[in-house]
């Protein structure tokens, strides 16, 4: 039945669409479709781009004139001439510019290295042994005045240490904060030495302090290689330096001389937070601790490597 | 035996070197008029039947770059032709709504056109089925395409190609049964 009913469909189709016959003008209507209709006949175009184009070169020709002009002037000034003596005059400037600019770059280069290469080895994590020796030679002097609990000058005890050997701790440096004195190398009696300028090397400090003996009153400021074996922990390399047996007299007068001499030289670095150099509690901590062998540690713990060396 | 709408029996492969208006003109010369032909089965008017297979192939030729094939050339002049079909017809329902109704005895102007196509019973009936239903039967039965086919043409998929078939045929029996 439905096939029946499919091929009755498909028959009256087709019969239906074999009476319908197309026009025959079909693919010229579509390319009449196609073709693009110009917008403007080619007799207008022309004559509006004759009368414009005549309008356009009429006020542009001087317009053009000046722009060759200047165009081969241009070209004329950076043609190379035809001689020596045009070269020379035309490039005759290039040379004092040239070395004029290379004056300043090399005055500023150097300027600019001086400026920062100290502070490039500065804040480099690699301790140098000048940038330590000041701040332990002030620690020293403050700690032995406080040992001795007499006012030793702080140059006195700097001056035992020739070639910046003790005051070359770096923890001394640490624990030494600059109380804002003068950092004067003269001996004072006073127990709160001023700092010693950080800045300042110990080689230059150390002389004059060992030739003028302050009027202190400890018994004896020089000195003396004998008052090492006081020591609790000798130090063979340092035998020669007079910096323990400045407080050894000291020390001798409390029967613990060197004892407290180290301690008086180390406490400073044992505390964490660094006291301002030449403070009244600082100079009377040591000598509180001075006979303690806890007190005798700190210093090779702090001492920096030549100086742990030679303890 | 008549022409069909089936692309195997076209023109054959078109170059891809060939520009636009030479595979128009293959293309015209070939299917023109069995797409005018199914084109007027749909709208059911000869002279509108025409113009909406030149738009197609107007259509056509300004996208041959993307083309470029015969076959797929064809399936979409197959599926503009359907398109625009849908669109004078939808178009001719909205003017035949507001137009101004003629007098009784006055025949409107479509009147000779569609009894051309409506001397037989069958496109009688046909013209009683909806839209989508009428194209489902004529791609089938008149362009003998496959339900694929016939998707792709329709815009739609197989399932409802053969949905669509399915409701014309019972439709189309029903109203040959009550006319007979």
């Amino acid at each position: 039945m439905n096939t029946d009913y499919d091929d009755v469909l498909r028959q009256a189709l087709h019969a239906a669409a074999e009476s319908i016959e197309p026009a025959g003008d079909g693919l010229e209507r579509i390319r009449a479709r196609i073709r693009p209709v110009p917008l403007l006949s080619l007799a207008t175009a022309a004559a509006w781009c004759s009368g414009v184009s005549v309008r356009l070169v009429s006020w542009a020709e001087p317009a053009v004139a000046a722009a060759i002009d200047f165009f081969w002037a241009a070209v004329d000034r950076f043609r190379p001439g035809q001689g020596p003596e045009h070269a020379r005059v035309r490039y005759g400037w290039l040379r004092p510019v040239a070395a004029m600019g290379t004056a300043i770059f090399v005055v500023a280069a150097g300027a600019f290295a001086v400026m920062t290469l100290p502070g490039a080895i500065s804040s480099s994590p690699i301790a140098l042994p000048w940038s330590s020796h000041d701040g332990s030679s002030q620690t020293a002097g403050t700690s032995g005045l406080a040992g001795s609990g007499s006012p030793l000058p702080s140059g006195a005890v700097s001056s035992g240490a020739p070639g910046g050997v003790l005051p070359g701790n770096p923890t001394a440096t640490a624990t030494c904060r600059p109380s804002g004195g003068t950092g004067t190398k003269s001996p004072s009696p006073s127990s709160s030495p001023s700092s010693g300028p950080a800045t300042t090397p110990p080689s230059t400090t150390s002389p004059p302090t060992t030739t003028t003996p302050p009027t202190s009153t400890s018994p004896t400021d020089t000195p003396t290689s004998p008052s090492m074996s006081d020591s609790t922990t000798p130090d063979p390399g340092s035998a020669g330096t007079p910096t323990p047996s400045v407080q050894t007299p000291a020390a001798g007068a409390s029967g613990q001389g060197g004892t407290m001499a180290q301690a008086a030289f180390v406490v400073p670095s044992k505390s964490q937070a660094p006291p301002p150099c030449g403070s009244k509690e600082k100079t009377s901590k040591p000598s509180a601790s001075s006979s303690g062998p806890s007190a005798l540690d700190p210093p090779q713990h702090t001492l920096g490597a030549g100086q742990r060396g030679s303890a | 035996m008549t022409e069909t709408l089936v692309a195997d029996v076209a023109i054959g492969p078109v170059p891809a070197e060939w520009d636009a208006d030479r595979a128009l003109t293959a293309l015209y010369s070939e299917h023109y008029r069995s797409l005018v032909r199914l084109a007027a089965l749909l709208v059911r008017d000869i002279a509108t039947a025409e113009e909406v297979v030149q738009d197609a192939f107007v259509a056509m030729h300004g996208g041959w770059r993307r083309l470029r094939d015969s076959d797929k050339a064809l399936s979409y002049l197959r599926q503009s032709v359907v398109n625009r079909s849908r669109s004078v017809l939808r178009h001719r329902v909205v003017v035949d709504r507001n137009a101004p109704k003629p007098a009784p005895d006055e025949p409107s102007a479509e009147h000779g056109a569609f009894t051309l196509l409506e001397r037989s019973a069958v496109v009688a009936a046909l013209r009683t089925l909806p839209p989508r239903q009428r194209e489902a039967l004529v791609l089938r039965y008149y362009g003998d395409l496959s339900e694929a086919q016939i998707a792709a043409a329709m815009g739609i998929s197989k399932g409802a190609v053969k949905s669509h078939t399915a409701r014309a045929m019972v439709a189309l029996r029903s109203v040959l049964e009550r006319e007979a």
